[in-house]
């Protein structure tokens, strides 16, 4: 009986740590999920559909290679950050750009604003990243900003902007933004206007050319 | 009130004239003056005998269109797709365009002879002097040059490493000054020549071997043991605020250098007595130093600027080439150092000036003709005024100055969307370069000329603006100067100077095309 005891005893004991062990493991499971996560993302998008791209490391900028598999998209289920959502195929989207890129045509609105918009954009790209998109052409900074960036993040609404064919960001009026890389934190964004010819009155841009001082 | 204004500096002027910006200490630093100094025994010239060179880099900031300088002409296999791609911003080149040259006018000025590729080419109508130099074989191009981290090609674009902020001004110009474009910015490659030879070239020189024309840049920037000295284009740079009937320090100097009773030169003999002072804190004692090799350098530049040898009237070569610009004055200030170079007692001198208005997106043609005119005016009257130097200073040599010539980037091959005359174009990368002097290998065009075209064979894959991927890189530009300058090829200073030189095809080799320098002048 003694013995019976002895043994119950000692399999509780040993069920108490087992459990504990397994909780702690839990926990300390818990708090890093989220890098657990998303190495396992990571390795997810390795194994399947989409790869980080490094800047200029792609000629392919038409605009169903960069948006076709973005509306089948499934989410990870690792989403703890608000701003962001993660998805299986490695693609991030950041919403506070992709919120910023909604506002985009507003016709209550003046189209300087849309110009302020997409400067604002690229800003939010230099803090992800601490440069510019990579290019000077429209297509190339319009694919970084559709994913095809070092962690493949997504700052545009594809479902929203107007593209053209080639894969350019349009402006309200249907013409390609032009985008002016000064220095590796400005670039100067600027717009046809309602004629839709380069270099006359209507066009619209935001001069950094003193801020750079080239 | 014009007292106030004479104290006034713009914050442009102020970083362009701080040539201790390397350190991030300003231009009042550069530019204070002790006349005691200059009026001393500082004033005497020193033996450099005739091993005398220098190297003058002519930098057009903005990313000179390169494609309408250098331009196929009738009878080259790529004249009439340049006027086709190039459309409205093309130069009639005497081929037939319905669109663009319906009467086969030639505008360029015809290089002689082929220079490459056995092809006829032609230059700028604005670049007669250039020209000039090239057809008297005193000048070359090296064409398609640009920043390059490693090899590239459109087999393997997208599988190497770019340089870094490919197309963005600042960072190509930063690349192009450093040579090394896959790295963040540390120091100019003139700047390291200077740093490895300066003791060894000159051991007894009391000034400055780096000189800035155009103020503080990046390719003179290097450690603060061999720091740039901006000069102005009245020689040098001086403190604002005492200047008093040409004489620049008029109102507190007398004319001993003694400190006048004045309130300037009170002012002038209180910030002399800080700067004397020596400093715990090492930030504080460098700018100290930096103060007073500033000092010392203005009296040496003063008197190299009043060293002229008899019967060099450089003024009169500029104005016979209309050269009476901005820049024009500061080409002339580096010849004026030149002719004056005893006074600064080094062997090996390094040059800096620069040039803006190239970032033509916008009425290209006409921007690009007058930038080019007034460049083509001073680089023909430096050239010349190198010419009779040699003529008249037994001890100097046509040969000793190399000048050449750089940029941000090439431009886009296709116009942008501008109509007829606004018209413009675009960052791009490969460019052509000029080299002129007497030790260069001229009426000739280095490097690989490429297929200009939109999906050529070094265009950019994919790109649609004609975007030509560099075949030579620009440390093998670079390298090929500093052997001229007396950098001995395969050294381990040269692997210094150029750390990423070993991963492009040998320069000094002649399978790379690029032996435009006669290093036995």
């Amino acid at each position: 009986m003694h013995a019976l005891k002895k043994n119950l005893k000692r399999f509780v004991t040993i069920a108490v740590v087992l459990s504990l062990v397994i909780a702690i493991g839990f926990l300390i499971g818990k708090s890093f999920s989220t890098k657990q996560t998303t190495s396992s993302s990571k390795e997810y998008s390795k194994a399947h559909s989409v790869q980080p791209v490094e800047p200029g490391k792609s000629d392919n900028y038409n605009t169903s290679s960069l948006t076709s598999s973005l509306g089948s998209r499934v989410p990870a289920s690792d989403n703890l950050d608000k701003r962001i959502t993660r998805y299986t195929d490695g693609t991030v989207d950041y919403h506070p750009s992709i919120d910023k890129s909604r506002m985009l045509y507003q016709t209550e609105k003046l189209p300087r604003a849309d110009i302020t918009i997409v400067s604002e954009i690229i800003a939010d790209y230099r803090k992800l990243f601490e440069t510019n998109p990579f290019g000077s052409e429209n297509r190339e900074i319009t694919a970084g900003l559709l994913g095809k960036n070092p962690k493949n993040v997504i700052f545009l609404d594809v479902n929203h902007v107007d593209l053209s064919p080639e894969g350019e960001l349009l402006d309200r009026w249907g013409s390609p933004f032009r985008f002016h890389p000064l220095t590796s934190s400005l670039m100067e964004v600027s717009s046809l206007g309602a004629d839709r010819v380069l270099w006359t009155s209507d066009d619209l841009n935001i001069d950094l050319s003193e801020e750079a001082d080239l | 009130m014009k007292e106030e204004q004479t104290h006034k500096i713009s914050r442009r002027e102020f970083i362009r004239y701080g040539s201790c910006g390397a350190m991030g200490i300003g231009s009042l630093v550069n530019v204070i003056a002790q006349l005691q100094l200059i009026n001393s025994a500082t004033a005497s010239t020193l033996d450099i005998g005739s091993d005398y060179k220098a190297l003058v880099c002519v930098f057009l900031s903005g990313g000179c269109d390169m494609n309408n300088v250098l331009i196929p002409v009738n009878g080259n296999e790529q004249a009439y797709r340049y006027l086709d791609q190039r459309g409205y911003v093309s130069i009639p080149n005497g081929v037939v365009h319905n669109n663009y040259n319906a009467k086969g006018a030639n505008e360029t000025i015809l290089l002689n002879p082929r220079p490459a590729l056995n092809q006829p080419f032609g230059l700028h109508p604005s670049l007669q002097n250039l020209a000039n130099m090239f057809n008297s074989k005193n000048a070359a191009f090296l064409a398609n040059v640009g920043t390059l981290g490693e090899p590239t090609n459109p087999s393997n674009y997208g599988g190497v490493s770019l340089p870094r902020q490919l197309f963005s001004h600042s960072d190509q110009q930063t690349e192009w000054m450093s040579s090394i474009a896959d790295q963040p910015f540390r120091s100019g490659w003139g700047a390291r020549v200077a740093d490895l030879f300066n003791d060894t070239w000159n051991p007894n020189s009391p000034s400055s071997m780096l000189i800035t024309a155009s103020g503080t840049n990046k390719f003179l920037t290097g450690s603060p043991a061999v720091s740039q000295y901006a000069v102005s284009t009245r020689g040098a740079t001086s403190l604002f605020g005492y200047q008093k009937s040409g004489d620049s320090y008029g109102k507190a100097l007398n004319g001993n250098g003694n400190y006048l009773d004045t309130r300037e030169g009170q002012r002038l003999k209180a910030f002399e007595r800080i700067m004397a002072y020596s400093h715990s804190n090492i930030i504080e004692d460098s700018y100290a130093t930096v103060v007073r090799r500033a000092r010392e350098t203005e009296g040496y530049i003063i008197e190299a600027n009043n060293s002229q040898p008899n019967g060099f009237d450089l003024d009169g070569i500029f104005k016979s080439f209309r050269a009476t610009s901005g820049l024009a004055e500061e080409f002339k200030t580096i010849a004026r150092l030149i002719a004056g170079r005893r006074a600064l007692g080094n062997t090996r001198q390094i040059f800096f000036v620069q040039a803006g208005g190239y970032d033509t997106h916008q009425d290209m043609k006409a921007d690009l003709q007058g930038v080019l005119r007034n460049l083509d005016n001073c680089i023909g009257a430096f050239n010349q005024s190198m010419v009779e130097l040699d003529r008249v200073d037994r001890d100097f040599s046509y040969d000793s100055v190399t000048s050449f010539q750089a940029s941000d980037f090439n431009r886009t091959w296709t116009a942008n969307g501008g109509v007829g005359e606004s018209a413009g174009t675009d960052h791009a990368w490969g460019s052509h370069a000029f080299v002129y002097g007497g030790a260069v290998k001229g009426g000739k065009i280095y490097g690989e000329f490429p297929e200009l075209a939109v999906g050529g064979l070094v265009a950019i894959p994919g790109d649609n603006r004609g975007r030509w991927i560099p075949t030579t890189a620009v440390d093998q530009y670079a390298a090929i100067l500093a052997r001229w300058f007396g950098v001995p090829p395969g050294s381990t200073e040269m692997d210094i100077i150029f750390p990423n030189l070993s991963r492009f095809a040998n320069p000094f080799t002649s399978e790379t095309n690029l032996d435009f320098l006669d290093t036995t002048t």
